[in-house]
């Protein structure tokens, strides 16, 4: 065997270059939870605001079933996409402090949640979220029906373009991923 | 312990354990900096019921662990030394060679027994690896032996050290 004495001193002789110092690193930590912080509270702030639009557009006792069902598929929707926001973040936070072996296993179990919300829930989500816009702009474009099949049309092509490119490059990229991911995950916690 | 004590304590050991698990400065320096994000914010909520080096060891490993989805980037050859001016180059560029070397050996092991070695060769006790790990302190040592072993066949693999 190498002299282990040998491996230690080299080991321990690889000073670092490149870390800050501490206040340095105080000032760039702070900064970067500003960062975070800002972008976690727009995220919220956007979903919650699109919330209480729907609430309030729903508040209108006059309107028609169509309408309605629109709301109500939106307002799901944005529910659904808050609660996963909120619970994945402070599951994440709650485990950082765990053994490795406990860790990997909660890893284990994202990963596992992930692949499942990307092949179940996000397909739902996208198809209630589309089926309630539909329904939403059924009522204010049913007087004019030269722009409401305009409109019907482009929708119809953009989400087409999006289900069938661009979310199918993208899930095949991102299942690719976290097959990969759970596979060596698993390979851990044996 | 303040925030500004550990991280001058800590920072250059926890960028050591991320540079042998990634092989790679620049993604080392990134995962030491993740670390002390979540040791800045969970500081305060820090109650002494383990050591402070088990707890912060215990972060930056699982920082590690969930890096895994970067962990294929390709390795860099700017290697982490910084010997003084007036050591030579030939001096230099041998221990950076040595450097090389345990390095690519380390980054042969198993994932989590990378992790392992390097805690082992930070001189922490086994009994703070056992608790950074999750795994009872003996099976930790029959571990870090095989680990031992299996390093010094890398190292031989890859060219002794000197």
């Amino acid at each position: 065997m190498e002299d282990w004495n040998e491996l230690k001193d080299i080991w321990q002789s690889a000073e670092i270059k490149g870390l800050p110092d501490a206040k340095e690193a105080v000032r760039v930590i702070k900064r970067y939870r500003r960062k975070v912080i800002f972008k976690k509270a727009a995220t919220i702030f956007l979903l919650l605001s699109m919330g209480g639009i729907v609430v309030f557009i729903a508040s209108d006792s006059n309107q028609v079933i169509t309408t309605k069902l629109g709301e109500m598929g939106f307002f799901i929707g944005i529910l659904v996409l808050l609660i996963n926001n909120l619970y994945s973040l402070r599951r994440a936070f709650n485990q950082i402090n765990s053994s490795n072996k406990e860790f990997i296993k909660y890893l284990l179990q994202a990963e596992r949640g992930r692949a499942f919300f990307y092949r179940k829930m996000q397909p739902v989500i996208f198809l209630m979220l589309t089926g309630s816009l539909f329904l939403l702009l059924f009522e204010p474009l049913s007087k004019k029906p030269a722009l409401m099949a305009g409109i019907y049309c482009g929708l119809t092509v953009y989400f087409v373009a999006v289900w069938f490119l661009i979310r199918r490059r993208f899930f095949k990229n991102h299942t690719e991923t976290l097959r990969k991911t759970i596979e060596k995950l698993e390979s851990r916690s044996e | 312990m303040n925030f500004e004590e550990v991280y001058t304590n800590f920072s250059s050991r926890i960028f050591r354990v991320c540079m042998g698990y990634v092989n790679d400065p620049e993604q080392a320096r990134d995962l030491t900096q993740e670390t002390f994000i979540l040791v800045w914010q969970n500081l305060s909520k820090f109650r002494n019921e383990s050591k402070i080096s088990t707890w912060i060891f215990r972060i930056a490993t699982n920082v590690c662990l969930r890096a895994i989805e970067k962990s294929n980037r390709v390795r860099t050859v700017d290697l982490p030394h910084d010997l003084p001016n007036k050591v030579s180059e030939t001096a230099k560029r041998e221990h950076s060679k040595k450097l090389r070397v345990l390095y690519d050996s380390i980054g042969e092991l198993e994932e989590t027994d990378k992790l392992i070695i390097s805690l082992v060769l930070e001189e922490l006790p086994q009994k703070e690896i056992a608790e950074i790990v999750g795994l009872s302190e003996g099976n930790i040592r029959v571990k870090v032996h095989r680990i031992k072993q299996k390093l010094a066949d890398n190292v031989k693999k890859h060219g002794r050290l000197e």
